[in-house]
């Protein structure tokens, strides 16, 4: 065990909902690592299903989206609350002086963390450029 | 025209119900307040029994250890950092660390009939209520 202790973070419910989404969003919390081919962002959207999962890479902006299963909470009346129960939803702007390959983000969900890959373009990754002795 | 089931309207009613108990517990849970991880919700069923839930994501179903005894559930684990094999971090906001919480039941539970599982990083407790706990209907001779 570690000695750190993990601490409660409030859910953030999310402000622009374009008028035409039903029920709650919030922000997932994420961790964004860069490394020379690609960019990671794991978010937690814990109660999400693979299915009702979408990730959208578009004109730089990347789109996380992921719906709760409500099935789960058929006849059940809350006794007690410390959270609320909604969908997750958060758009990132990615530097425009990287290019992503919008055929090139892949996705996969692993115990309610969504982690998304986006690869970096061929020309974008920096290379090595081998110095011949001659 | 009314849907038999419309899960938008259901969690419309689901978030509304749970606005209305956010922190005013019907049963004492004795809880110290949602600044402890986990934060937990509890829902009851028409037949009596509980169900304790609370989001642990990135955490592995072994990573979670629940205890539950007579009036008594802990829940504790452990959530591990994420660590990128190379290159940077650009941001981090999902914690880490050791957690441990305990709540108050209530007695009239059947903790040895408890059951516990992990999906999609929600934790659910499923507890019964003790056979001798729920209402029955005393049949009248007629003598």
């Amino acid at each position: 065990m570690t000695a750190q202790e993990l601490e409660v973070k409030q859910k953030q419910e999310v402000a622009d909902k374009e008028g035409v989404r039903q029920g709650r969003y919030f922000q997932p919390d994420v961790d964004i690592f860069e490394d020379e081919n690609a960019l990671r962002i794991h978010a937690d959207v814990p109660g999400v299903t693979p299915d009702r999962v979408s990730v959208e890479l578009r004109n730089d902006v990347l789109t996380i989206q992921g719906e709760v299963d409500l099935g789960a909470y058929d006849g059940l009346k809350p006794v007690y609350a410390e959270y609320n129960v909604g969908h997750y939803l958060r758009r990132f702007r990615l530097p425009s002086r990287d290019h992503y390959d919008p055929e090139k983000v892949s996705a996969r969900l692993d115990n309610g963390v969504l982690e998304v890959e986006l690869l970096k373009s061929e020309a974008r990754r920096p290379r090595r450029i081998e110095v011949r002795a001659d | 025209m009314a849907l038999l089931f419309d899960p938008i309207d259901s969690l419309l009613r689901l978030q509304r119900d749970i606005d209305r108990f956010y922190g005013k517990p019907l049963v004492d849970f004795g809880v110290s307040g949602p600044s402890v991880f986990p934060q937990i919700n509890v829902f009851s069923r028409e037949d009596g029994s509980f169900m304790v839930r609370a989001e642990v994501p990135g955490i592995r179903p072994e990573d979670v250890r629940v205890d539950i005894e007579p009036g008594r559930l802990t829940i504790a684990g452990e959530r591990m950092a994420a660590s990128p094999e190379r290159g940077g971090v650009h941001r981090r906001e999902r914690g880490h660390g050791a957690f441990s919480r305990t709540l108050q039941l209530p007695t009239e539970l059947a903790v040895a009939e408890a059951t516990a599982s992990v999906r999609n990083g929600v934790l659910t407790v499923q507890i019964p209520k003790h056979e001798k706990a729920r209402p029955r209907q005393i049949v009248v001779d007629a003598a």
